[in-house]
């Protein structure tokens, strides 16, 4: 019985607080975070309603704690719905769910509540019973009944629902693991479906199970997906079609389903029958190709005419009964003819259809490219042509789809650069080479296009049979000659281009690689000799000449950079010189003249114009003369609409811009024109008077210019032509009318006003203002007059500003036409901002893992015994500062080694020369050896006579050495040497502390440097310390965060220690290499480096160095080093050191030996 | 036994006189700067590129002053010893024989060390009492002390052009001399100069001072130093006796100075450009 108080307790309500220690009391194998999460939804109960509800759980529990975490989850809002009687009915359906599986279970209490807030109990019984049911026929469709399914039921209308289920149990009966998925889905299938549909699409389904279970997952899976695009009306038709094509698989069927929504959505009734009738037809030949056009059509349906497309698939079908595979290339490249539908006409199509059927026969592979570009090639060759092309694309696909393909794709480009009339010249060398080898053909057109850049189609032939030359050689060394020999003839001509072939046939005679590089232009015998036929002279052998010209003649450090740095639209090499600040741009190659001399000058004679610009004029007017000129322009053109854009008093400038002076013409384009060519030949005037030995060759220049300039437009035009002729001191043209001739005439008079030694750029615009009267008496008003600019001899310079699109927001257009005569040169631009960098090809990987700082990147040449020879800029050296990590390593270090270290050093210090060395004996000195003159008096007695070597001369005898030590921290460092779990590069590490500890003692000079490398592209090499840095905690870190990594790309880690001890300021200068083993990377192919190449190439290095009067000596701690370390070091002497272990205490030793 | 050798014969003082007017023209106030030091005791320190007339000047100012030159090269093997006196042999016996700078004290000569820096630091520590007021030399083989008398002046000569630390002057010396700064002469004198020393016309002495103002250009951009004026005279000197005038230029303005090809070719460019 219970106490009253115990009663009043009872009625009280819990509060969260106080049910979360009930339910821990009740369930103390409940985790306190669950008992939070759970307590939450008893307050409002009772103690009496929380006790019946907690004991029920006891019953829970027993199914395990994830039922009874489920169950204290959903039975207090039950209770709560329901009321303590139903609940007891509630808990006897719970009861009979938990003989079912926990995940049953859990589904149970999870949907119970929601079904019995809409729907009441009676309908979770039932939703229960039929869940009871499905479980007998199978657990697993139980659980995914129980788990999804109680969202259905709520919806559904109770007869509905049960066909449903019924549907599901009879896919289990099939497959359970579809009836899963069906269960799953069931809530969106039954959103998206109305029964009739539902119906087919479960026929379908059960259809699918019997070919592959697993594709009628995949369909039940993507309803929710793919459904919903379709339009409602249009499900039933798609659900129809779908079952028939089922006939053939279900590799088309689902190809359907999955593009369904595009589909339905381009199409209308008729033309998807069209398009199932389509696929059915090609689902009977080829289920394949049946899926891929399905796959392939919706994104060309707005284009194709289905009818179209039926004929093409029609005679595909036809054509490849019995080849499935050209088939499924063929149908979907068809396709690609839609992209160019404007250019062909249904016609045509067919033609091209055909073609590539033809073609797809032959090589399927090719029969995209070819359909790609078929459109384009029928719209530009002839009739005649386009067969010659698709017939040389099958020529090359017989033996090599790739090649084909790339011929496909590349061969328009070329062919639409040649004029119709040459084609067929191009396709008769074409077939010359496919009688050799049809990649030969796909080589030549793949490098026709970098070949026509400079040379004629006519060439071509010889083009063509000089690579047939090499063909019998080595067919490979033809390909190499197809695709290089371009860029030579940009330098040289075809028959210069035979005897550089011929050569390389000869080297290839020799050694095969040799032949492989010289052809690969990678080998230094092949450069030369093409750089020996290069009348032309190219910018980068005299940028550095031209750079001191101009700075030898200005005093300003002006910088001469290719114009092919520059984004340009035009030809490089047809441009005028271009100006920015003080960097020159100029033609990265001069072919003007044949030989080097000549075409030197016209790069001379360009920085000359410029240096003169710079000297002599200025485009700022002092304010005085300015408003005298604005004065004059005023009076003789007021226009008080264009209220003049200069402002009227300047407050602070003491001139005024050319520019604003020019915008007062009514013209100012012509002003411009008309000031830029007296003022370039006023400033031409100047350099001929002050640098009077270019005079010849200014104006022997000029000449050549003017006569090789066209014939100039009517009109203005022919003025300015005039101008610029009569400017440079020559007659004007012939044949001009009879005005411009009296003009010419009076200009002509009035010339010699600029050509004066006082003159300035005032005195052009003066004049020019003068000829502008003149011109607009005669041929004004000039206001509206257009007129094509005036383009200036070659070598004269125009402004970066003009070569820009004109900005349209630009208020004043004519300032470009000003900047294409008068460029402005500033000489205070920093000159290092605009140099170009050294640029690496391919950032380091060690750099980028480790965020590693990039000095730079050095390209140097290396030896490559196959060939004889070396190849040229072949491996990069990426120099790098490691960066972060700290120095603790390097302080564990000097701990570690504390008694060596101040033992090495004592020893060291006495190694240190005194100043001075006493020499007796000597014919002259500062003293009297006493010795020597006693003997001499003694001899002397005896009547001998030697007054030689009576002094003593104190000399001194500097120590002046600089080593490089160079470590090698390949990966093969990483080995664990000894018991304390030491690498050879800890060792190494340990040796440079200690040598460095030494050396400092000394005072002789040192730098530390580590070097590893993947591949040609990325030898990395560390600096830890420079010659000219001190010891520092810097150097400390560096050497401490070093670690192994990559191969041993030795020679040119070799080369860049070369460089850096050639700028060490010492007497001897040594090398001292610390290694573990032969030098070889990992590359493969010619960029291998290993065994015999790499060892060659590590030789020649050191042997580059000894030719320098460098030292090398090579330590290693390789225990059985083979041959190499003879075949490498055999001239400079190596050590092998057999206890890695002892190398710290070792070096400082060998160090010390080497250097006495 | 005592027979001189020939090669090691004294030169008396006299010789060092210097008696007829070197050509020298004054670019600033040095005539006037030089005599106040002299007057004052003072050391002197020329500070100059190679080659733009120190050394004319020391002769100029010698010849000025009535005094004795004596002007010692001074070269990376110079010791003590040799700037001092030492011992020599003759025959049997020893005899001490001055070095160049106690005889220059003690006759009270100019004595000029011509780029001082050349010397070794520990050497021209010898100076340092002769550049203070007290005026002397001790020679410690001989034991004893020559007392500078007021006519006897040194000077040294120094280019800062080189900027290497080895070849810097200790401060400690530096602070003992007062400096007088030369550069090449402007235009006009230098046209002038070197038409006077090589006898060239003005024309071409132009022309050869225009294309050596082109070259100083390159100071600090690729050359140490730029082209001095005596280069400029040799070649004048080379025109006159006949050598083509491009190719005197080449001789002895272009190869001298560099060995860098690309500026060579481009000092070739600007003599072409310059010389008709």
């Amino acid at each position: 019985m219970s106490t009253p108080a115990e009663d009043i307790n009872r009625q009280k309500y819990v509060n969260v607080e106080k049910s979360r220690e009930i339910i821990s009391s009740y369930f103390p194998a409940l985790e306190s975070s669950v008992v939070s999460g759970i307590a939450p939804g008893f307050t409002g109960l009772n103690n009496e309603e929380l006790e019946i509800i907690l004991h029920a759980g006891k019953g829970a529990l027993r199914r395990g704690i994830r039922v009874l975490i489920a169950y204290l989850g959903d039975a207090p809002h039950v209770y709560k719905t329901l009321g303590k009687d139903e609940f007891e009915n509630w808990l006897i359906l719970a009861k009979r769910i938990s003989k079912l599986s926990v995940s049953c279970c859990e589904g149970f209490f999870d949907s119970s509540l929601p079904i019995i807030e809409k729907r009441g109990l009676a309908l979770l019984e039932e939703w229960t019973n039929t869940g009871i049911a499905l479980s007998d026929q199978n657990k697993w469709i139980a659980i995914a009944y129980f788990k999804h399914t109680g969202k259905v039921t709520i919806s559904a209308k109770p007869e509905l629902f049960h066909e449903l289920v019924k549907k599901g149990s009879e896919l289990g009966e099939l497959n359970v693991k579809v009836s899963e998925a069906y269960f799953e889905k069931l809530l969106s299938i039954h959103y998206l479906l109305t029964p009739d549909e539902f119906i087919l699409l479960h026929s379908i389904t059960k259809k699918m199970i019997n070919i592959h279970w697993l594709t009628a997952i995949e369909l039940i899976n993507l309803v929710e997906k793919k459904l919903p695009p379709v339009p409602q009306s249009r499900i039933k038709e798609l659900l129809v079609s779908m079952e028939k094509l089922l006939d053939f698989g279900e590799l088309t069927a689902m190809a359907l389903f999955r593009n369904a929504g595009s589909i339905t959505q381009k199409t209308d009734e008729k033309d998807f029958q069209n398009l199932m009738e389509i696929a059915t037809d090609l689902a009977g030949t080829d289920t394949k190709s049946s899926k891929l056009f399905l796959d392939m059509i919706p994104q060309y349906l707005d284009e194709l005419d289905l009818e179209e497309v039926r004929e093409w698939i029609d005679k595909g079908i036809y054509s490849f009964t019995d080849n499935k595979i050209a088939l499924r290339a063929f149908v979907p490249a068809s396709a690609e003819l839609a992209k160019h539908m404007e250019k062909t006409d249904r016609n045509i199509r067919s033609v091209l259809i055909d073609n590539g059927i033809r073609l797809a026969d032959i090589q399927p592979e090719c029969v995209e490219s070819y359909f790609e570009n078929a459109s384009d090639a029928y719209d530009m060759l002839s009739t005649e042509m386009f067969e010659e092309w698709v017939g040389t694309g099958e020529g090359i696909a017989i033996q090599d789809p790739d090649s084909a393909s790339a011929y496909y794709e590349n061969s328009l480009r070329v062919l639409n650069k040649i004029l119709p009339e040459n084609r067929a010249e191009i396709f008769r060398i074409a077939n010359m080479l496919l009688s050799k080898e049809s990649a030969l053909t796909a080589s030549f057109f793949a490098n026709l296009g970098s070949f026509l850049k400079t040379n004629s189609v006519e060439n071509a032939v010889f083009w063509a049979n000089t690579g047939l030359k090499v063909y019998p050689k080595d067919r490979k060394l033809a390909f190499e000659f197809f695709e290089n020999s371009p860029s030579l003839l940009e330098k040289m001509d075809i028959e210069e281009l035979e005897t550089w072939t011929l050569k390389g046939i000869e080297t290839a005679k020799e050694l095969k690689n040799a032949g492989k590089a010289y052809f690969a232009l990678e080998s230094r015998s092949s450069i030369e000799m093409a750089e020996k036929f290069t009348g032309a002279i190219s910018l980068k052998n005299v940028a550095n000449v031209l750079r001191y010209y101009a700075l030898g003649l200005s005093g300003n450090n002006f910088v001469i950079r290719s114009m092919a740095s520059l984004p340009l639209q035009f030809d490089a090499q047809q441009m005028n010189p271009i100006i920015a600040g003080n960097t020159i741009y100029l033609a990265p190659r001069m072919r003007i003249y044949e030989n080097e001399e000549d075409n030197f000058r016209i790069y001379k004679l360009s920085v000359m114009h410029e240096v003169g610009h710079e000297k002599f004029s200025s485009s700022d007017i002092p304010l005085e003369q300015a408003h005298e000129i604005i004065e004059k322009i005023k009076r003789k053109y007021p226009l008080p609409e264009r209220e003049n854009s200069l402002p009227e008093k300047e407050q602070n400038t003491e001139t005024i811009n050319l520019i604003d002076i020019l915008s007062l013409f009514p013209n100012p384009t012509i002003a411009a024109t008309i000031t830029g060519l007296l003022e370039d030949a006023r400033v031409e005037y100047m350099i001929m008077n002050t640098y009077r030995g270019v005079r010849s060759e200014l104006e022997e220049i000029r000449n050549k210019m003017l006569f090789m300039r066209p014939g100039p437009e009517k009109g203005i035009n022919e003025f300015m032509e005039g101008l610029l002729r009569i400017s440079t001191g020559h007659a004007p043209v012939v044949e001009t009318d009879e005005s411009i001739k009296i003009m010419l005439k009076k200009v002509n008079n009035l010339m010699d006003g600029i050509f004066q030694r006082d003159s300035d750029t005032f005195t052009s615009l003066e004049l020019a203002f003068d000829i502008y009267i003149i011109l607009d008496s005669y041929s004004g008003p000039l206001e509206q007059i257009e007129y094509n600019m005036l383009k200036n001899l070659t070598y004269r310079g125009m402004d970066i500003g003009a070569t820009g699109p004109t900005d349209p927001m630009m208020t004043k257009p004519y300032e470009n036409v000003i900047k294409n005569f008068i460029p402005e040169t500033e000489s205070d631009l920093t000159a290092d901002e605009e140099r170009p960098k050294e640029q690496a090809t391919k950032r380091p990987t060690k750099a980028l893992d480790k965020n590693w700082k990039m000095l730079g990147s050095y390209r140097y040449d290396e030896w490559d015994s196959n060939i004889n020879d070396y190849r040229v800029e072949w491996s990069t050296v990426n120099e790098i500062e490691p960066v972060g990590g700290n120095t603790s390593y390097y302080n564990r270090a000097l701990e570690r080694y504390g008694n060596e270290i101040s033992l090495l050093k004592s020893t060291f210090t006495l190694m240190k020369p005194e100043d001075f060395r006493k020499m007796k004996e000597q014919n002259d000195g500062t003293e009297i050896d006493i010795d020597a003159f006693t003997e001499s008096l003694i001899a002397k007695k005896c009547g001998l006579n030697s007054d030689d070597g009576l002094y003593i001369r104190w000399d001194k005898h500097e120590r002046d050495v600089a080593t490089l030590f160079l470590i090698d921290v390949s990966a093969s460092t990483r080995k664990i040497l000894g018991s304390d779990g030491r690498s050879i590069l800890d060792v190494e590490k340990d040796s440079l502390i200690i040598m460095s500890q030494a050396l400092e003692s000394i005072g002789d000079k040192y730098a530390i440097y580590a070097f590893s490398g993947k591949s040609r592209e990325d030898v990395e090499y560390f600096v830890i310390k420079d010659f000219d840095e001190d010891q520092s905690d810097t150097v400390a870190r560096r050497i401490s965060i070093l670690e192994p990594a990559s191969n041993t790309r030795l020679g040119p880690a070799i080369r860049h220690s070369i460089k850096k001890l050639e700028q060490a300021r010492a007497r001897t200068k040594m090398l001292i290499l610390l290694s573990d083993g032969e030098p070889y990377d990992r590359s493969r192919g010619e960029d291998s480096y290993q065994g015999d190449l790499a060892q060659e190439d590590t030789r020649i290095a050191i042997e580059e160095g000894r030719t320098k009067g460098m030292h090398f000596f090579c330590i290693t701690v390789d225990m059985n080093p083979g041959d190499y370390l003879d075949n490498i070091f055999s001239d400079v002497g190596y050590t092998i050191i057999d206890d890695a272990l002892a190398l710290p205490e070792m070096l400082p030793l060998l160090y010390r030996r080497l250097t006495t | 036994m005592a027979i001189k050798c020939a090669l090691s014969e004294d030169l008396p003082v006299d010789e060092y006189l210097i008696t007829e007017e070197p050509y020298y023209v004054p670019v600033g106030n040095e005539v006037e700067v030089f005599m106040a030091a002299y007057r004052n005791l003072l050391p002197v320190n020329l500070k100059g590129p190679t080659g733009c007339g120190k050394t004319r000047f020391m002769e100029y100012m010698a010849w000025k002053l009535e005094r004795p030159l004596i002007t010692i090269a001074c070269h990376e093997d110079l010791t003590a010893t040799d700037l001092v006196g030492r011992f020599l042999i003759k025959g049997e016996e020893v005899e001490w024989s001055d070095g160049p700078l106690t005889k220059a004290v003690r006759s009270g000569a100019i004595c000029y060390l011509d780029e001082v820096v050349e010397a070794r630091k520990d050497t021209i520590v010898v100076i340092h009492p002769l550049t203070d007021d007290r005026r002397i030399i001790p020679i410690d083989k001989l034991g004893i002390v020559v007392k500078a008398p007021d006519e006897f002046m040194l000077t040294v000569s120094y280019n800062p052009g080189y900027q290497s630390i080895v070849k810097d002057m200790k401060q400690s010396t530096r602070q003992r001399f007062v400096a007088i700064d030369f550069d090449y002469p402007p235009a006009e004198l230098e046209k002038q100069i070197v038409a006077h020393e090589s006898h060239v016309d003005k024309k071409v002495a132009g022309s050869l001072v225009d294309i050596g103002q082109s070259i100083r250009n390159f100071k600090h951009h690729g050359l140490e130093e730029g082209v001095s004026t005596r280069l400029l005279i040799y070649a004048g000197k080379l025109i006159q006796e006949g050598i083509e005038a491009k190719e005197a230029c080449r001789i002895a303005m272009a190869k001298p100075i560099t060995d860098n090809p690309d500026l060579q070719k481009s000092i070739d460019e600007i003599i072409a450009a310059i010389m008709e």
